[in-house]
């Protein structure tokens, strides 16, 4: 198991398609932070950025770089056929699944702790300083981060695992991430509507507050609403039923 | 005789398609055995189901004396090496660090012999080169450098001179024979370039519609080729009287070019074609190509 693990993290720090995918995400919070200072300068009404502002802004579409990362890591290895070779070396498909969902919660981590930094590193730079955070805070929130990052991470490559190399998988994975974009935008707004108070009773809340406390796909954002011990159960839950859900599926897929 | 893979009634059926249908085979230890088919007469689909990749529907197989069913049989396979379709390479990798990967994957302790096998496949210097920059010849070498990682005892090359200069053909045969007679390696090749198989393969499966047609060795097909005599002569309505007369199959290319299936000293044709006052220019012995054994097995050229 360790050598196909040593393998696999190998290939991901060659990997040109993951340094791409890192790059673009830097690029796209600085782009987020320009823009933000040009409205801000036109606007001119005596309001700042603060840093959670600046912070947020990998944290809202997380996903879909994750995402990517995924697909480009794992569907690579059917196109190439380097798959082949894992299961004529010996290898279980077992060992090769686990290891590549190991690889993509480690990839998902690294983009996520990077992309976290440049932000942080931005803050200084562009903000006016943190409206409410201190640094054991700041620090609380990357460990949040790196914990839904691995998760998400595990859930993504399961399903572009799944799907295997066929163009599926893309779509697959990107329509699984737009859909919980979309969900997470909808329980949010339900739970914190940006004017006036919940409306939501009964069990639509109680459903609605369970996702939004456990639910890895919630965890993304600038401002944590729940304490670390929720995130981290419904994200062990989440790489769990990654694992043991796409085992057996991937157990029975033949390969081309 | 000892077998490194040998399958009995190996189907495999996808939906309604049958692609093995009732599969027996076997493949010798230390052969180079050709595996001749025309495309979607199963080839691949068997290579896959011997790699691992993919299952029977049902029939069974050994794979070096393990039943396909065994639990331990993934161990074997760490003693396969293979080039299935194209050659499976990590593209951002150079061309040590895509051997490296294949160490690793197979548990080797070091990373010793990996310039020796650069350098045995003909890639010693392609140094910081990403093999996706590679040309598809240097692809199929890499590809191959890959297969040979740790040692194995059987390796399996679909197409393996695909995109092949003429010299690289000529290396990539001359290695193959070298590792098969040095290391007594075992090789399962498919390849379409059947003139070029009939220069290393020591037997032969014929498959067609998922089953294997004809099983032989190379001194078999040998024998089971006719052998012809080729002439030039003035006029072929006097060979085709002369044959005729004689009772001697033959076949007429056009006004001088014909063949004949049989051995008959040249004095005596001479004599004949002197008497019909014709000339016989040219007289050579002639025989019959695996490609045209081939399309007289599958029943014609419509078939090939």
């Amino acid at each position: 198991m360790l050598r196909i693990l040593y393998s696999d993290l190998r290939f991901l720090l060659k990997n040109l398609g993951f340094k791409l995918t890192i790059a673009a995400a830097m690029l796209y919070v600085l782009g987020f932070v320009v823009i933000l200072k040009i409205i801000m300068y036109f606007v001119n009404d005596g309001s700042f950025i603060y840093g959670e502002d600046i912070l947020s802004a990998y944290n809202d579409i997380a996903f879909i770089f994750i995402t990517t990362i995924s697909v480009i890591l794992f569907s690579a290895d059917f196109t190439n056929g380097t798959i082949r070779n894992k299961l004529i070396s010996g290898l279980k498909k077992s060992e090769i699944f686990v290891s590549s969902v190991i690889s993509g919660m480690v990839a998902s981590v690294i983009m996520t702790v990077i992309v976290t930094l440049f932000e942080a590193l931005l803050s200084i730079i562009f903000s006016e300083g943190f409206m409410t955070y201190n640094l054991a805070e700041l620090s609380d929130n990357l460990l949040m981060l790196m914990i839904t990052a691995a998760s998400v991470g595990a859930f993504m490559t399961m399903i572009v695992l799944i799907f295997g190399g066929k163009k599926m998988s893309y779509f697959a994975g990107f329509v699984t991430a737009f859909f919980l974009t979309i969900l997470k935008m909808q329980v949010t707004n339900d739970l914190y509507p940006m004017n006036g108070n919940c409306i939501l009773t009964g069990t639509k809340l109680a459903l609605y507050t369970a996702y939004d406390r456990f639910s890895p796909f919630m965890h993304f954002e600038g401002y944590p609403r729940w304490d670390l011990l929720s995130y981290t159960i419904g994200s062990v839950v989440l790489i769990a039923l990654s694992i043991g859900i796409g085992l057996i599926i991937f157990n029975r897929k033949e390969i081309n | 005789m000892e077998s490194v893979f040998k399958c009995e009634n190996l189907c495999k059926k996808y939906g309604k398609f049958t692609a093995l249908n009732n599969l027996n085979m076997e493949i010798p230890k230390g052969a180079i055995y050709g595996f001749v088919g025309k495309n979607g007469a199963g080839k691949t689909t068997l290579i896959r189901i011997l790699c691992g990749l993919q299952k029977p529907t049902s029939g069974s197989f050994t794979l070096m004396g393990k039943s396909f069913n065994d639990k331990e049989i993934y161990k074997e396979r760490k003693r396969l090496g293979a080039v299935v379709e194209t050659p499976a390479i990590y593209k951002d990798m150079t061309a040590k660090d895509n051997l490296i990967q294949q160490y690793l994957m197979l548990g080797l302790p070091d990373f010793k012999g990996i310039d020796e096998l650069l350098n045995l496949v003909g890639l010693p210097n392609t140094g910081s080169k990403k093999a996706r920059n590679f040309s598809l010849g240097m692809k199929q070498r890499l590809g191959l450098a890959m297969a040979l990682c740790g040692n194995p005892d059987f390796i399996i090359l679909d197409e393996p001179t695909n995109g092949l200069d003429p010299q690289g053909i000529i290396e990539i045969r001359e290695l193959i024979i070298r590792l098969n007679r040095e290391k007594n390696i075992t090789f399962l090749i498919s390849s379409h370039i059947l003139d070029e198989l009939s220069r290393i393969a020591t037997h032969y499966g014929f498959i067609d519609k998922g089953h294997i047609v004809r099983q032989m060795s190379a001194e078999e097909l040998h024998a089971q080729c006719r052998k012809s005599v080729r002439m030039t002569v003035d006029d072929t309505k006097i060979l085709a009287k002369i044959m005729e007369e004689r009772n001697i199959e033959y076949k007429i290319f056009d006004e001088r070019n014909a063949e004949i299936y049989a051995e008959v000293p040249f004095s005596d044709l001479a004599e004949s074609f002197a008497e019909e006052n014709s000339t016989i220019y040219t007289m050579g012995e002639h025989e019959e190509s695996l490609e045209a054994y081939y399309l007289s097995l599958l029943g014609g050229e419509n078939n090939a």
